[in-house]
C-alpha cells in the first residue's frame, strides 16, 4: 500500500492522470475523453485544443486496435496501454501495444522520417497521402502516425521494450501544448516515465488509476468509466459488479466529500487492480490531521466486527440517524466493511501539521 | 394534485409521481452526493398525496445502484409509507432488480423487511 502513496508522489506534477492497462473499447474510451474535457477550463482552453486532445486519444486507441498484437492468437479485444497526463501546460497521450520484433526497424525509420519534417512538409505529406493512399487491410497505411504528428504539432516521442523473442512493446507519446499557457516554459516528459508506469501497473496488478481533483462530477465520470469497463470484463455475475460499483461509489464519494481541500482542490488517487478473480480497490487522499485519530478508531472498530454485527449496526444506524446538511449519513465505511471480503486496510502517512495522507485498500 | 416529474441525471433517477395516472416510480441510478436535494421533494410530495390517496398505492423502486445516503432517504420514505399502512391505507412496494443481481435483492430485502409494508421483489 505504500506503493500508492509513492505513485501519488511520482505523479506530483500532474493536474490529472489517467492510467490504463487492459482492454479498450469504443464506449469506454469515449468516457475517458469526457473526463479530460470535463477538466479543461472551458473559458481558457481554445476549442481547438480540446478537439485535438479528444481526437488524439481516440486515434491512439484506434492505433492499438488496428496494429496491436496479442500474446495469444486471434483474441477479439486488443490489450493496450493508455497513459494520459496533464502536466503543467501540456497534455501527454501515451499509448503502447505489442508489435512483432521484425517490424520495429521499419517503424523506427518511419518515425524518424516523420519527425524530420517541418510542419508545412508534414501537412503536405498528410494531404497527399489522404488523396492517394489505398487502404490496406488494417486501414492504417502509416497515415495514423502522420495524422498524429500533424495534429499534435509536436515531435512524436517513442520507445520500445522487448518482451520476448517474438514481440516488443511499442510506446508512442503525443504532446499537445495548452494554448492558454503557451507563453510559459513548457514541461518536458520522458517516454521512459510511461515505461515505469507500465511496469508499476504490472507489478502491482493495477489496471486502472486516476489521479486528480475529486469533484462529484469527476467521481461520476470515473464511475461511468468503471461501469463500462466492468461490462467488458468477462465476469458474468451481476452481483459482483454491483458490489464493486457500490464500494467504489462509497470510496470515491468519501474523498469528494471529506478529502482535505488544498487550494480549493481535493486531490487524490484511486486505483483498481485484479488478481485471480479478486479486485483490489485503493484510494489515497489528504485528510485533516485532527481527523486521523477518529478515522483510525472507526475503521479499527469496524474491522473487529463479524458480518452479522456489521449488519446490525448498519440497520440500527440507517433507521435512526438522519442526513446532515451536506447529505452525509455516516454509513459509508459500514457499507464498505460489509461488502468487502477482507478487513479494510489503511495507512496514514504524516505530511505536516495541517494534514496527512490516508490510503485505503479494499479487496472484493 | 400536481404531479412530480424529475428527469434522470448521471447520478439521480427518473422520478414519476402522478396520482391521476396512478404511477409512482423511481427508475435509474441513485448516487447523488447530497441525497436530501433529490429525496426531500419526493417525501414532501407523498405527505400531501396521502391526505387524499388513491384506493391503492404501489411504489415501484427500480434502482441500479444506491449509495449510502440514498439508502437513508429511502428509509425515510418507507417510514412514511408504513405510517400510512398502519392507518389502514393500501400501500405496496415493488423492488425491481436485474435477474442475477443478488446484491440488490439482498439490499431490497434488508431495507424493506424493516417495515410492515407488503412488498415484492421483481426480477426483470
Amino acid at each position: 500500500m505504500k506503493d500508492i502513496f509513492n505513485l501519488f508522489k511520482f505523479l506530483h506534477r500532474d493536474k490529472l492522470s489517467f492510467l490504463y492497462n487492459g482492454f479498450l473499447q469504443d464506449e469506454f474510451t469515449s468516457k475517458i475523453i469526457d473526463l479530460f474535457e470535463q477538466n479543461l477550463n472551458i473559458n481558457n482552453e481554445a476549442l481547438s485544443v480540446k478537439n485535438k486532445i479528444s481526437f488524439l486519444i481516440a486515434e491512439s486507441f484506434q492505433n492499438i486496435v488496428r496494429h496491436g498484437e496479442t500474446e495469444k492468437e486471434k483474441v477479439a479485444k486488443k490489450p493496450g496501454i493508455l497513459i494520459l497526463r496533464n502536466i503543467e501546460n501540456a497534455f501527454y497521450i501515451t499509448s503502447a501495444n505489442l508489435i512483432k520484433n521484425k517490424k520495429t526497424e521499419f517503424l523506427k525509420s518511419k518515425l524518424y522520417q516523420i519527425n524530420s519534417l517541418e510542419k508545412n512538409e508534414l501537412k503536405a505529406l498528410h494531404q497527399e497521402l489522404l488523396k492517394t493512399t489505398e487502404f490496406s487491410e488494417k486501414g492504417g497505411a502509416g497515415l495514423g502516425l502522420i495524422q498524429m504528428a500533424n495534429k499534435s504539432g509536436q515531435k512524436l516521442e517513442f520507445d520500445f521494450e522487448t518482451l520476448n523473442d517474438e514481440q516488443s512493446y511499442f510506446y508512442l507519446q503525443l504532446k499537445i501544448i495548452s494554448k492558454y499557457l503557451e507563453e510559459e516554459p513548457i514541461s518536458e516528459l520522458d517516454v521512459v516515465e510511461s515505461k515505469n508506469i507500465h511496469r508499476y501497473m504490472v507489478e502491482n496488478n493495477t489496471y486502472l488509476a486516476y489521479k486528480g481533483n475529486f469533484t462529484q462530477d469527476n467521481v461520476m465520470i470515473l464511475l461511468k468509466i468503471m461501469e463500462r469497463n466492468l461490462q467488458i470484463d468477462p465476469i458474468e455475475i451481476k452481483a459482483t459488479k454491483t458490489i464493486i460499483y457500490n464500494i467504489l461509489t462509497e470510496l470515491l464519494q468519501n474523498i469528494s466529500k471529506h478529502g482535505y481541500l488544498i487550494n480549493k482542490i481535493r486531490e487524490g488517487l484511486f486505483s483498481i487492480g485484479k488478481i485471480n478473480n479478486h479486485y483490489t480497490i485503493t484510494t489515497g487522499n489528504f485528510i485533516q490531521k485532527e481527523k486521523t485519530e477518529q478515522i483510525t478508531t472507526v475503521i479499527n472498530n469496524l474491522n473487529k466486527l463479524d458480518k452479522s454485527s456489521l449488519k446490525s449496526i448498519y440497520l440500527e444506524k440507517i433507521k435512526n440517524c438522519s442526513l446532515d446538511d451536506e447529505g452525509n449519513a455516516g454509513l459509508g465505511f459500514i457499507e464498505i466493511a460489509r461488502k468487502s471480503n477482507t478487513e479494510i486496510q489503511f495507512q496514514i502517512s504524516n505530511i505536516n501539521e495541517e494534514y496527512s495522507f490516508i490510503t485505503i485498500n479494499i479487496t472484493i | 394534485m400536481a404531479k412530480l416529474s424529475i428527469k434522470a441525471t448521471d447520478d439521480t433517477p427518473d422520478v414519476k409521481l402522478d396520482a391521476e395516472q396512478n404511477i409512482f416510480e423511481l427508475n435509474g441510478m441513485s448516487t447523488p452526493e447530497n441525497a436530501n436535494l433529490l429525496f426531500n421533494p419526493i417525501i414532501e410530495w407523498f405527505k400531501i398525496y396521502f391526505e387524499k390517496p388513491n384506493s391503492k398505492t404501489v411504489l415501484k423502486i427500480n434502482l441500479e445502484y444506491i449509495n449510502s445516503s440514498s439508502s437513508r432517504k429511502i428509509i425515510e420514505i418507507l417510514m412514511l409509507l408504513e405510517e400510512q399502512f398502519i392507518q389502514g391505507k393500501a400501500v405496496e412496494i415493488e423492488w425491481l432488480i436485474e435477474k442475477n443481481d443478488i446484491s440488490m435483492e439482498e439490499s431490497g430485502n434488508e431495507l424493506l423487511s424493516l417495515y410492515e409494508i407488503p412488498y415484492k421483489i421483481i426480477k426483470h
